[in-house]
């Protein structure tokens, strides 16, 4: 917990880049005091390719945010979201006899240790240990302590990253007198805000489709059972736009955000949209409808064809019963879950952030920011609480959403 | 799951946290800053402050003094002129004094005389305005208006959309008093690559006056040809005649001139070279040229073709009709 009690969350994505500043109250309860958000630069698919633009767009969201929240070099410890194709999920079993005829703490630390005891490759480290349930002679258990049997079995979901993208990215709060007390992968923290434990517990697929890169979390009995990295986002469907309609990419992306869908409907076969030119609004061009959705959907497709594909046989229906939930900037894309749906073969719904959460936040693109802050608090998966606590959380957060 | 997460603490070995260290930056403090100016500081000081009070009231001085100036001058330019005064009105245009009354219109009658002539020409389809005061009180108002040669349309800040004409300077107008087939028969601006610049409160696109005189050229010797035309895309004009690669693509309505020459979906000039092209198509041979051509075509396989005139004519320069060059385009450049 940071000493001062202030602590950013901080999402560097493709696209954009959001930085909210939390005040964590001595009940554990989360003040919502400041929002930054700047157009990113210096990265691709997740990945930092110019540390100093993307280091001067992170800082300069940052002092947004401070400016907001009404502090200037008081914030000193932040929680970044992390993504890209360098993260790899991995399970990892470890086992232990039980000592006594009960299972002692002694007994759980020694299985947790032989799970944990795989080494990752020198220029890799772990960034997530993600406990799975426990199995006593093959029965699976929430809490294994004090229960009888002989086997005690536990296992993790790993998820480790490349050294050097976690040194580059750290190097970015560092160089602005911030320490960063943990990373998050975005879906994990995108996970936290949009499904509630019950999804969870029935099995549910959170897809995080940003800009560059689609994370996804999938649930299955409470627990994380696997994630994953697609390098394809949003700004894929951009460009096939721009190549597949000859325009430019600001004239594709107002396309995309205004007319596109990610189906072919039957009313689209004759009718036409208007586009203002070189995003002027002199002038303009018309383009068939049919044209447009394509072209969009055949790359919505392919990211869910993906999804399913590496999800095999866990991204069944009967095994993700809560269905699929989207989030992220992308989400917002008129039919993606028809889409998402069609695909997964997975009853889909855009995500929401909790109903606490005052309209200007509650947009999915800041469900990743808002998942960090939730990590800081301590209270990661609890976020659906939050509303059943006391009344002053609203409080607080609609008090500066309304500034 | 956070709390699961929480496990990597009893985990140093491959943690990030427990093998990456963070070299945090020191940010300088405020208390870094503070010093205590000695006795020779603080004299500095003063003298500081006090030739910082002596430009300050200079300034002042001198601001109250051109304060005073101008509200005399402005006292003497400002003589209101009343609501109901004659004005002799001309225009070259289609503008009315009815319209000028309304445009000068204000609470408290007319606005100042200075304010008139910089008013008038405020809205972007008065060229120039000139205003007098007759000795018998009469103000005198000369409009110069600006002449459409093309139309487009524009998107409002309410998202709906509103036909707006182009002038032979570039500069967009609303086209006050003119009538709907005027706008009908003007062709449309399409493909426009770079935004218009602001000027004078108004929207003007650069290198027009290229294009202008292109459309004059046509409209003027070669009516028939003209009359055809619907659209002008300027997608391959950057604003320069000699840009490389710069070109006027125009779109003529559907079944112009004929059958034959309906299937030409586009014509391509060259912004250097248009009067040559325009005088090579509106020879009669052409016509004939065309009508051969796309009666030995298949048409079934290729049933549309852009002409493109701007291709020079290397086989015989001298030629005043140039080289047939009709490229079969895959997608008709129009729509219905």
């Amino acid at each position: 917990m940071p000493r001062n009690n202030l602590v950013a969350a901080i999402d560097i994505g493709t696209t954009k880049t959001v930085v909210l500043i939390g005040e964590i109250q001595a009940d554990r309860k989360l003040n919502i005091i400041g929002l930054g958000e700047r157009p990113s630069a210096g990265l691709r698919k997740g990945e930092i390719l110019d540390m100093s633009a993307a280091k001067e767009v992170v800082h300069a969201a940052f002092a947004d945010a401070e400016k907001t929240a009404g502090l200037h070099g008081k914030v000193r410890h932040a929680y970044l979201s992390l993504t890209g194709s360098h993260l790899e999920g991995r399970r990892y079993v470890g086992s232990t006899s039980v000592a006594a005829t009960r299972v002692s703490r002694e007994d759980i630390e020694r299985a947790k240790n032989d799970a944990k005891r795989r080494k990752t490759a020198d220029d890799r480290f772990v960034v997530h240990y993600v406990r799975q349930p426990f199995f006593l002679d093959g029965k699976p258990l929430a809490n294994a302590e004090n229960m009888v049997g002989k086997r005690l079995e536990v296992s993790y979901w790993t998820i480790d990253a490349a050294r050097n993208r976690l040194e580059e990215l750290l190097h970015i709060p560092n160089d602005m007198g911030v320490h960063a007390d943990d990373l998050v992968v975005s879906s994990l923290a995108s996970a936290a805000m949009v499904a509630d434990d019950t999804m969870k517990r029935n099995g549910v697929l959170v897809v995080d489709i940003g800009g560059g890169v689609t994370d996804y979390a999938l649930y299955y009995n409470g627990y994380v059972v696997q994630t994953g990295v697609i390098p394809v986002g949003g700004d894929h469907i951009t460009n096939d736009l721009a190549l597949g309609l000859r325009i430019s990419r600001e004239e594709a992306e107002s396309i995309k955000i205004k007319f596109a869908r990610a189906y072919i409907g039957a009313d689209d076969e004759h009718a036409t949209v208007f586009v203002s030119n070189a995003g002027s609004p002199i002038g303009g061009r018309e383009f068939y409808k049919r044209s447009i959705n394509l072209i969009v959907s055949a790359r919505v497709d392919e990211i869910f064809q993906i999804i399913r594909e590496r999800l095999g046989r866990f991204g069944e229906g009967d095994r993700v019963a809560a269905g699929a939930i989207i989030t992220g900037g992308t989400a917002l894309l008129n039919g993606l879950d028809l889409c998402a749906a069609n695909a997964l073969k997975l009853e889909t719904v855009v995500g929401q952030n909790p109903d606490w959460v005052t309209e200007e936040l509650s947009g999915p693109k800041y469900s990743t920011a808002l998942g960090l802050l939730q990590y800081a608090l301590g209270a990661g998966d609890g976020a659906r609480r939050m509303p059943g606590a006391p009344a002053g959380i609203m409080g607080h957060i609609r008090k500066f959403l309304r500034l | 799951m956070l709390n699961q997460n929480r496990d990597s603490a009893d985990t140093p070995a491959d943690h990030w946290k427990n093998r990456l260290e963070q070299r945090t930056k020191r940010l300088p403090s405020s208390s870094d800053f503070t010093a205590k100016p000695g006795t020779a500081g603080s004299r500095r000081l003063w003298g500081a402050r006090l030739r910082l009070a002596l430009l300050a009231s200079f300034f002042a001085g001198v601001m109250a003094i051109a304060a005073f100036a101008w509200r005399d001058l402005a006292s003497e330019a400002a003589r209101p002129v009343v609501a109901q005064e004659r004005i002799a009105f001309k225009s070259d245009g289609v503008l009315s004094e009815r319209w000028v009354r309304e445009t000068l219109a204000s609470e408290d009658g007319m606005p100042p005389v200075f304010d008139i002539k910089r008013r008038l020409e405020s809205v972007a389809q008065v060229r120039s305005a000139e205003v007098r005061r007759m000795p018998d009180g009469t103000l005198e108002i000369r409009l110069y208006e600006r002449r459409p040669v093309m139309r487009t349309v524009v998107r409002l800040p309410d998202g709906t959309t509103a036909p707006r004409l182009i002038a032979a300077d570039g500069v967009i107008f609303d086209g006050i008093n003119i009538g709907q087939l005027t706008f009908a028969n003007l062709p449309v601006l399409d493909g426009l690559r770079h935004p218009p610049r602001a000027e004078a409160n108004f929207d003007v696109i650069d290198g027009f006056s290229r294009v202008a005189d292109f459309l004059d050229m046509a409209r003027e010797k070669y009516p028939a040809i003209y009359r055809d035309w619907l659209k002008v895309s300027l997608r391959d004009y950057p604003g320069r005649p000699d840009a490389p690669g710069a070109l006027f693509r125009v779109k003529p309505r559907l079944m112009a001139h004929s059958p034959d020459s309906a299937a030409i979906v586009e014509i391509v000039f060259s912004p250097t070279n248009f009067a040559r092209e325009l005088e090579g198509l509106a020879r009669p041979e052409m016509a004939e040229t065309i009508r051969q051509y796309m009666r030995a075509v298949d048409r079934s396989k290729f049933p549309a073709y852009r002409l493109d005139l701007s291709l020079v004519n290397w086989t015989d320069p001298r030629n005043p009709v140039p080289q047939l060059h009709l490229i079969p385009v895959s997608v008709p450049a129009r729509q219905p």
